[in-house]
Order: structure tokens, then C-alpha cells, then sequence
């Protein structure tokens, strides 16, 4: 009996050690990835799981929670970066990772990655690091002539204005046009506040609208040499109008601090007949008021040019082929070939329908050989967008995202633009010939740990300060006073030494890749 | 020459003492330790303000001793560059916080103590601390709501005929300061005054029983005794006050603030975080910090020294 005992014990001890171990066994790797642009996202949707079960990995997402930027550098300093990390690539901060050897050299691996290497093709090159290795992913890469500001109106009041005829056409407006119209829309409605929104402004850059309506790019190239822009002699006639939109109570004085959320709650109230920036960001908003007001209560696009213009093709839609996105694989990753692995089927064919199309059999299918969707839920997308992506995981995860539409049948990349909504229809109607590629311009600036790099920071914030100061100026003099004080004090932050370093960066790059300058005047 | 005792017993050498006192130091053991390792010991990082380091792959401590060193060259830029307006802000903001923040609690806490309501004392009590268990996230929403352009403080201000034109408070730079100043003060009274309180509950009954029979009003009792009894606490948070004068703070700055106004709300712990860890240039972001640092020990022992010599009391 006590032998028999020992012996069921002895079973037992060792069934309580082995099965852990068999149990964790058959657990799938997990990879841990910090995706700057996931917000509040929980991966947990449809897609989500049936790309865990595609690649046998589960995927531990990190949220940003935050400034995505300081936890990158924070992560950094801290050498406690997760697997794979999703960060800016027009920011610094991929280069401080490189040079903190914190990423995995990806061309060591690229035999391992066939699909990448067949879907990323010539921007593998145009990614390298000074090295020549390539130590990210792109993310939104690839031409994408996809129309992105303009100047994005109600169209009810709209067609109240100018009648159905002129509000459905594809002709742009003049700017003298334009300004007659958001006056007349304040006469017809003396309750509302003010006729034009934009958002609060992004670090070293004006209103993506009048910059592109100025024929501004990211900076301005002249003479053989890279200037910042506001030397460009179009910047402060795009200030003037700004500022003459603001002293005429046509501008949203408080624009300067609306964020998303305020922004949203402006669009919503009746009362605003537009906004100027990309196409896209009233959708919200119009989902809103296409509920609450009438069938044609929604923003749509329109272009609107200069006055004395020569030409349509203003540069209001710039979009970099090399992508918004760096996406890494960082060295604390014990198990760089399934991250490996991960990416590639991510970054495939089939893994980017899942991801911007959804489950086939379920969202989508092949009929006659071309991807349709199934039922109504392109429909229910344009109804309610975001919670139709957060509920099915469609376009929740953009990562590895090609800009390109499918080489077999023709069809977009997502699955919401396959059939366009009036939204889209009216800004690939109306904001033609505004694609130019930035990929030029990116990462020119001095990185890390530099005085250079600081220099190029008091430079910004002196032009952050400055910005809506001119904008919000009493009259157009002291406008015109606070432009000739910015100048200067951009110049005693260092404004020449750091154009003169960009330059050189800038004119090196465009030898390598044999382009000519996009925007040379 | 032995030292004795006032008691006339001998003091027990050092030794025997620590022998007795054994158990006292094994408990003091872990804080100690806290002390070294969670205060001290991320100390050694302030070296990073005097070189240029660069975060790699071989650890911490081996970039930071093998980081190039630059003497005072990020202090150097600093004053060279932005120090001017950052300090202006930051003791604007400050010692506005400090006007309205410092008198606010004692204020409160006296009236509250002349509350003879219980129910009344207990509910003013709780409705003025809540605030400073609310996040600064939900704080800078209610203020940018209420201080917007269509938002309630314009719509009173209106409706009372105060003003015509409805004012951009988040527009102005100036108007930044106050702003911040009132609502630190707005979030901080109600828990500051429960220090005061319980100073005051200190106070013994028999003196303002005292004063009653000799006359002394309301006012007078609250002049001549509970203010002078409660003076040491005042002088205590005052020293702590005075230490903290540049830490003005930082959610509500990075909250509220905007581009517009960003040369009226940019502070030192502000400028700090969006150099050090938002743009990634830690020694430059460190030089900022503990050019604070210095300053602000400079200014608590100063604080220490006139307290002490004002007063009899002192904090250490």
C-alpha cells in the first residue's frame, strides 16, 4: 500500500512538473509591439484573432498612452523598447534607434521575408540607412495620388449658396470667389459664430490648405539651396489670407486649440460652412450631421485657387512614397524570426487583405475573380466609421500598408474605398492635381543628441510661437511687423547653419535616388 | 572631560547604545536602503548634463562614463537661448500660484473652524478637497470649457453686462499665467487646508475661553490666537512653498497650453520634458533640470535661514 502510495505520488509530482511545461509548449510565440498610432485600441477584434491564428504568434500590443514620442525616447534611454515599434518616420527619433543600435538589421533577414521584398521592391533601397542596411519597414508606402486638403464645405449650404449645378462641379473656386461665398453664408445666417475651422497647428508647418493654395511645399528650394518656408516669397501671402479670414470674424479665433475632440464638436453644430485641411477629417462630423440635420448635411471637397492662378495643379496633396511610418524590429526581441515571420505575412498580399479588407467569406469575397464586399457593411461603414472598424477589425491595424491597388483585379487597398462614398467621390473629383511625392523632404533634420539638433528646435519653436501670432494679428501691418520679427529671430536661433546642413542632406539625397527637385522655383 | 547628563546619569558609550538600539536600526534598514537606491542612487544620471550622451546597446552606466564630456556647454545654450523667457514664465506663474495658493487654505481652514454647522463643515470640507483627487486631464478640460469662447465664464460675464466682446482667455498669454495660478489654487486649497485644520484642532479650548470672558470678538480671537498658534505650520509650508517656486507645475501647462500663448506657458519642467523626452536630447533636457534643482535648494535653505531668524521655528 505505502509503495503504492509512493508510487501515485511520484506520478504526480512528475505530471505537475511536465505539464506546464507541455501546456506552454503549445503556446503560441508572443511578440510585443508598440504601435504609436493604436490610441486606446484593444486587439482583440475579428481580424485581429484570425491574424493570430494565420501566423500561430499573439501579439502583445503596447499602448501609446500619451505623447507616443516621449515614450519612444523614453523606451530608448530606458532600453526597454518592446519587440517590434511602430514610430514617425518623418521624426528623429528612427535615427536615434539606429544609432543607439537598437534595431535588428532587416537586410540580414530579407531572404526570410519573400513577401516583402516582392511588395516593397525599389523602396527597400530608398530606405536604407547611411550604411546601405535597412533597419525598418515603411509603412504607407508606395505613389499615392490620393487627394488630401482642400477646402472642405457643407454642402447644403452649398447648394444654398450657388445652386446644385455649381456645387456638383469639378471647377475650383478663386480665392476672391471663395471669400464671397463664406461672407454671403454669414449674411444668411447672422446666428452663426464663424464660417471657417481649421485645426489647431501642427509643429513647423502652416494649414496644409493654404500652404498647398500658395504652392508652399515643406520647404522651399531655390537657387541650388534648401530654405525653410518661410523664405518662400508665397508664405506670407498665405498668412495675409489667414489673417484676413481672421480679422473679418470669419475664422474660428480659437483655432489654435482645437484638438480633435474640439474640432469634432465645432464641425457638429450648425452654424460652420467649412473646414480647410484633409479631406477626411470631418467625417465624423458629417456622420453626425447627417443624422441629426438633412441627407446633403456633409462636408465635402473643393478646391479653391489663387486668384491670378496660371495653373490647377497646386501642391495640396503631398504624401510621401516612403511612408508616414518606420515599423522595426528592436534587439530585446528573443525571437527575431518569428517577428520575422509575423512581418512578412503581415506584409503580404494575403495578410494586407485581411488587414484592409477583412475576413474572406465573411467581409469579402472573390465574385468573378475581383474582391467584392459582402452585404452592407461598406454602407455601414459610411454610416458609422469608426465604430464599424473598431467592431470588425477592418483597417483597425494598418501596418505595412501598401498605397497601391490590387495588381490581379484592380480593386483599391481597403475595402472602404472600393466603392467611394460622396466624401471621397467629391475630393477625387474636386482636389485634382494636388499629388506630389514628399519623400524628398523627409528626415532632414539635425538628429539626436546635437547642438545642431537643438538649434533646429529653437528655429521650430520660434516659427510654432510666431504662427498664429501673424494669423491672429489686428491688422495686416503688424502682421507684416511680426513676420520680419520672426525671420529675424529664426535667424539668430541659427535658421542659415541649419539650411546650409539640410542643403547638403537634401541635394546628396536627390544624387542617390536621380530625382530633380519637386519643387525648384 | 565626560560629558553628563542634565539627569546626572552617565551616557552609555557609543557602542552599548547601538547594542540597546539594535532592533531600531534593523528597522530602519529598509528605508535606508529605500533612501540610497530610489533618491540617491538616479543622481549619478545628473553627470549626463555635462556630456553629450547617446542611449546604445551597451547599458546605461557604460554610455553615460563613456559619453563625450562637454563641460557647461548645455547650460551655456540654455542661458544663451531660452533662459529669459523660460524663467519669467515659470516665476510668473509661480508667484502668482503662491499669492492666491498660500493664503487660500489658511483662509478656509480658519473659516471652517468657526463653522458651527458640523454638517455644513463636513460638506464645504469634502466639495473644496474633491478637487485635488481630480486628474489634471479632467481639471484642464473643465477650465478650456469654461474659459472657451462660447463657453460659461463668457456667457456670466455677458448676461451680468461685464463685458461686450466675449474674451479669448486662451489667446492671451498673460491671462495664461492667472489662469494657471487659479486653478492650482482651486485644486490644491481644500487638501492643504486639512493641514491647517488639524493645527488648529491643536489649539487649547481654554485660551479662546479666556478671551470670551475678556471680551475679545470673533475676529480678535481668530487674530490673537488661532493665527499665532498656528504660525510654525505656516512657516513650515511656506519653506516648502518657496523650495517648490519652480516646480510650477506641468499637466495643466501641457494641457492648456497652446502654440499661440507657448512663449507665456512654457516652463521649466515644460521645456525640460519637451527637449529631454519628447525630442530626445536627454543631457541638454538633464542641464534644464538640474539647473531647476540647484536653484530650487538654493532657495529652500535660504527660506530655512530667514524663517529661523523671523521666527522660532524652522524646518530643519
Amino acid at each position: 500500500m505505502k509503495k503504492l502510495l509512493g508510487l501515485m505520488l511520484a506520478v504526480m509530482m512528475v505530471l505537475s512538473i511536465s505539464l506546464p511545461i507541455a501546456s506552454l509548449a503549445e503556446e503560441p510565440v508572443t511578440i510585443t509591439f508598440f504601435d504609436k498610432n493604436s490610441g486606446v485600441r484593444t486587439f482583440d477584434d475579428p481580424v485581429a484573432k484570425t491574424l493570430e491564428e494565420r501566423t500561430g504568434i499573439k501579439l502583445e500590443l503596447i499602448s501609446p498612452s500619451g505623447n507616443p514620442g516621449e515614450k519612444l525616447s523614453l523606451m530608448l534611454a530606458g532600453l526597454n523598447y518592446p519587440d517590434i515599434i511602430l514610430m514617425d518616420r518623418s521624426s528623429d527619433i528612427v535615427n536615434q534607434y539606429i544609432e543607439a543600435d537598437a534595431l535588428v538589421n532587416l537586410s540580414d533577414y530579407l531572404d526570410q521575408m519573400p513577401n516583402v521584398v516582392a511588395m516593397y521592391g525599389d523602396t527597400l533601397n530608398k530606405t536604407r540607412y547611411s550604411d546601405g542596411n535597412n533597419y525598418y519597414l515603411s509603412n504607407w508606402y508606395g505613389y499615392d495620388p490620393d487627394p488630401v486638403n482642400g477646402f472642405i464645405c457643407r454642402y447644403d449650404y452649398m447648394i444654398e449658396l450657388v445652386g446644385k449645378e455649381r456645387a456638383d462641379s469639378a471647377e475650383p473656386f478663386t480665392w476672391s470667389e471663395f471669400k464671397g461665398l463664406l461672407n454671403q453664408f454669414r449674411e444668411a445666417h447672422p446666428d452663426t459664430n464663424h464660417a471657417l475651422v481649421i485645426s489647431e497647428p501642427s509643429s513647423g508647418s502652416i494649414n496644409g490648405t493654404f500652404a498647398g493654395m500658395n504652392s508652399l511645399y515643406p520647404y522651399y528650394v531655390h537657387d541650388g539651396k534648401l530654405f525653410f518656408a518661410v523664405r518662400d516669397p508665397a508664405f506670407l501671402d498665405a498668412i495675409h489670407q489667414m489673417n484676413e479670414m481672421y480679422r473679418e470674424g470669419i475664422l474660428d479665433p480659437e483655432w489654435t486649440s482645437n484638438n480633435q475632440e474640439l474640432r469634432n464638436q465645432k464641425l457638429s453644430n450648425p452654424g460652420v460652412f467649412a473646414f480647410a485641411g484633409a479631406y477626411w477629417d470631418p467625417w465624423t462630423p458629417s456622420a453626425t450631421l447627417l443624422a441629426s440635420e438633412n441627407e446633403n448635411a456633409e462636408y465635402l471637397s473643393y478646391k479653391v485657387v489663387p486668384d491670378d492662378a496660371t495653373t490647377f495643379e497646386l501642391p495640396l496633396s503631398g504624401r510621401s512614397s516612403l511612408g508616414w511610418d518606420a515599423i522595426a524590429i528592436t534587439k530585446n526581441c528573443k525571437n527575431v524570426e518569428a517577428a520575422v515571420k509575423f512581418i512578412d505575412y503581415c506584409a503580404s498580399q494575403e495578410g494586407q487583405d485581411l488587414l484592409l479588407w477583412g475576413i474572406q467569406g465573411q467581409d469579402w469575397d472573390f465574385v468573378d475573380g475581383v474582391r467584392t464586399p459582402i452585404g452592407d457593411i461598406v454602407a455601414r461603414y459610411q454610416a458609422d466609421p469608426s465604430n464599424v472598424v473598431d467592431q470588425t477589425g477592418i483597417t483597425k491595424w494598418t501596418w505595412f500598408v501598401k498605397n497601391d491597388v490590387h495588381p490581379d483585379d484592380g480593386t483599391t487597398s481597403r475595402i472602404w474605398f472600393n466603392e467611394k462614398d460622396r466624401s471621397a467621390t467629391y475630393a477625387y473629383q474636386n482636389l485634382t492635381d494636388g499629388y506630389y511625392d514628399s519623400a524628398e523632404f523627409a528626415n532632414l533634420e539635425p538628429a539626436g543628441s546635437t547642438i545642431e539638433a537643438l538649434m533646429y528646435q529653437g528655429v521650430i519653436d520660434v516659427f510654432d510661437q510666431y504662427y498664429p501670432r501673424m494669423v491672429n494679428a489686428a491688422t495686416e501691418e503688424q502682421c507684416d511687423a511680426l513676420y520680419a520679427e520672426m525671420v529675424s529671430a529664426m535667424e539668430s536661433a541659427g535658421m542659415e547653419d541649419i539650411e546650409s546642413y539640410m542643403t547638403d542632406l537634401y541635394f546628396a539625397r536627390l544624387a542617390l535616388w536621380g530625382l530633380e527637385p519637386v519643387a525648384m522655383k | 572631560m565626560t560629558r553628563v547628563p542634565m539627569d546626572g546619569k552617565k551616557k552609555k558609550p557609543l557602542r552599548s547604545r547601538l547594542i540597546d538600539q539594535k532592533y531600531l536600526f534593523l528597522l530602519m534598514i529598509p528605508g535606508v536602503i529605500w533612501v540610497l537606491v530610489i533618491c540617491y542612487a538616479p543622481m549619478t544620471g545628473l553627470y549626463m548634463a555635462f556630456t553629450n550622451y547617446r542611449p546604445s546597446q551597451n547599458g546605461y552606466f557604460f554610455d553615460l562614463f563613456n559619453a563625450k564630456f562637454v563641460g557647461l556647454q548645455w547650460f551655456e545654450y540654455f542661458f544663451n537661448k531660452d533662459f529669459g523667457m523660460i524663467m519669467r514664465n515659470t516665476l510668473a506663474t509661480s508667484l502668482l500660484t503662491l499669492l492666491f495658493s498660500f493664503p487660500a487654505p489658511i483662509i478656509l481652514a480658519v473659516m471652517l473652524n468657526e463653522l458651527k454647522s458640523i454638517t455644513l463643515k463636513k460638506f464645504i470640507q469634502t466639495a473644496s478637497y474633491l478637487p485635488y483627487f481630480i486628474s489634471w486631464v479632467i481639471a484642464a478640460n473643465i477650465f478650456l470649457t469654461f474659459l472657451s469662447g462660447g463657453g460659461l465664464i463668457n456667457d456670466l460675464l455677458i448676461s451680468l453686462g461685464l463685458i461686450r466682446e466675449r474674451i479669448l482667455f486662451f489667446q492671451h498669454g498673460p491671462y495664461f499665467w492667472w489662469i494657471i495660478a487659479i486653478a492650482n489654487t482651486w485644486k490644491g486649497m481644500g487638501y492643504n487646508a486639512i493641514i491647517y485644520l488639524s493645527a488648529i484642532s491643536g489649539i487649547d479650548e481654554q485660551l479662546y475661553e479666556a478671551a470670551t470672558i475678556d471680551g475679545a470678538s470673533r475676529v480678535k480671537r481668530i487674530w490673537h490666537i488661532t493665527l499665532p498658534t498656528i504660525r510654525p505650520t505656516i512657516s513650515i509650508l511656506l519653506i516648502l512653498a518657496i523650495g517648490g517656486i519652480l516646480s510650477t507645475g506641468f499637466e495643466q501647462q501641457l494641457l492648456m497650453g497652446n502654440n499661440a500663448i507657448l512663449n507665456y506657458s512654457d516652463v521649466l519642467d515644460t521645456y525640460a520634458y519637451r527637449y529631454g523626452l519628447a525630442k530626445g536630447m536627454y543631457s541638454y533636457g538633464t542641464a534644464v533640470g538640474l539647473f531647476k534643482s540647484i536653484v530650487s535648494f538654493i532657495l529652500v535653505m535660504s527660506a530655512n535661514r530667514i524663517t529661523a531668524k523671523l521666527n522660532d521655528s524652522a524646518l530643519f
